[in-house]
């Protein structure tokens, strides 16, 4: 099975070469591809040192399109399998591995690695865990199925999901993701995740403004996402 | 509405146009937009100069005095106008996504097509 690895980097030449080397010596069968989303920093000269291939963006489009960005290619690759990493050095190779896995022995759609499943002991700040716990519920309420972390940047996805996404709004992969893949259908599941590391390097892409302007974008690409998925099944009817 | 008035407010008029025929001339505005804008000046203009035309719009809009009917008009042209520069952007937006996320893809691509090549000549070269 031919399995691609997208990593969105923005600035990350601190610890994206932490990241590709872990990669190549855990799962050395997986396809890398970086997407260096308008960087300033030297994170091109990194990657291209380290031979890993890289789509470099003109300018900085943000996470949620250099996601897009990563599935287009995949899917005009046509990789059977995809998973999203964070360029941050927060997740282990050996992670993603289990979620391929997973995925495969399970026949899922899509696993998440999940930070807060039976006993995984990821501190974040309150505010943020509010926000995490509220879009889980939110998910719950109109899935009937509960997602611990919805914000995880960890994830592997069938090709028929990705396909699924290109057709659909969405901002960074989140609970308007897995909302609008569990209304249409698709078999979603968490995987916990261990050892998870806080960020030491760089700057978080979420600053105090978009701490407010996130949940309200969030809700109501979730709004859009139920009505989607409600189009979707009327379409299959 | 007074003629002194009538004649403050047509001189602005002809004050935006001028400015809206400068921009266009200075390619600081696309022409589709400055023909929007002189239509809306120039209507503006007649509906303010011309009195039965006034009174006509403000029983249109069930306002009291043409005062209030004027702001409450301007006031709908503006959010009217907000929400079509906001579309704009937005497609403009997404062009500029796809066109990045195209040039990306594209030069990775080709990269790899040259790298193939020149592995492919020599090999052709060493047999």
């Amino acid at each position: 099975m031919n399995v691609l690895v997208i990593i969105p980097a923005y600035n990350e030449e601190q610890t994206i070469g932490e990241v590709l080397a872990d990669l190549k010596a855990t799962a050395p069968e997986f396809d890398v591809i970086v997407v260096n989303d308008g960087s300033s920093d030297g994170t091109r000269g990194v990657v291209s040192g380290l031979g890993v291939k890289q789509i470099v963006l003109p300018c900085n489009l943000g996470y949620g399109r250099a996601l897009q960005t990563g599935l287009k290619y995949s899917v005009n690759r046509g990789y059977e399998i995809v998973v999203f990493m964070d360029a941050d050095g927060q997740h282990e190779a050996a992670h993603a591995k289990s979620l391929v896995d997973l995925l495969v022995k399970e026949g899922a759609d899509v696993v998440i690695g999940s930070r807060f499943l039976h006993g995984s002991r990821y501190k974040t700040s309150v505010g943020r865990r509010i926000g995490m716990t509220l879009f889980s519920i939110a998910t719950l309420l109109l899935t009937g199925r509960r997602i611990y972390d919805t914000t995880s940047g960890l994830k592997a996805m069938r090709l028929r999901a990705c396909r699924e996404l290109l057709n659909t709004q969405f901002l960074d992969l989140h609970a308007e993701m897995i909302i609008y893949l569990l209304l249409s259908g698709f078999d979603v599941r968490e995987y916990p995740i261990n050892n998870v590391r806080e960020r030491v390097h760089g700057r978080s892409m979420y600053s105090w403004l978009s701490h407010l302007e996130y949940p309200l974008k969030l809700l109501l690409l979730i709004l859009l996402a139920l009505i989607e998925a409600r189009l979707r099944r009327r379409d299959q009817v | 509405m007074t003629p002194q008035g009538i004649v403050v407010i047509d001189l602005i008029g002809i004050l935006l146009i001028v400015l809206v025929i400068r921009l266009l001339q200075k390619r600081l505005m696309y022409v589709g937009y400055a023909v929007i804008w002189i239509l809306l000046i120039l209507s503006g203009m007649i509906v303010i100069s011309i009195e039965p035309l006034l009174t006509f719009v403000t029983r249109l809009l069930g306002a009291l005095i043409p005062v209030s009917a004027l702001t409450l008009a301007a006031l709908l042209f503006i959010v009217l106008a907000l929400i079509y520069f906001s579309v704009q952007l937005s497609i403009l937006s997404s062009r500029v996504t796809e066109l990045s996320q195209f040039i990306g893809i594209n030069e990775l691509e080709k990269s790899q097509r040259d790298n193939t090549g020149q592995s492919e000549e020599g090999q052709t070269r060493i047999l």
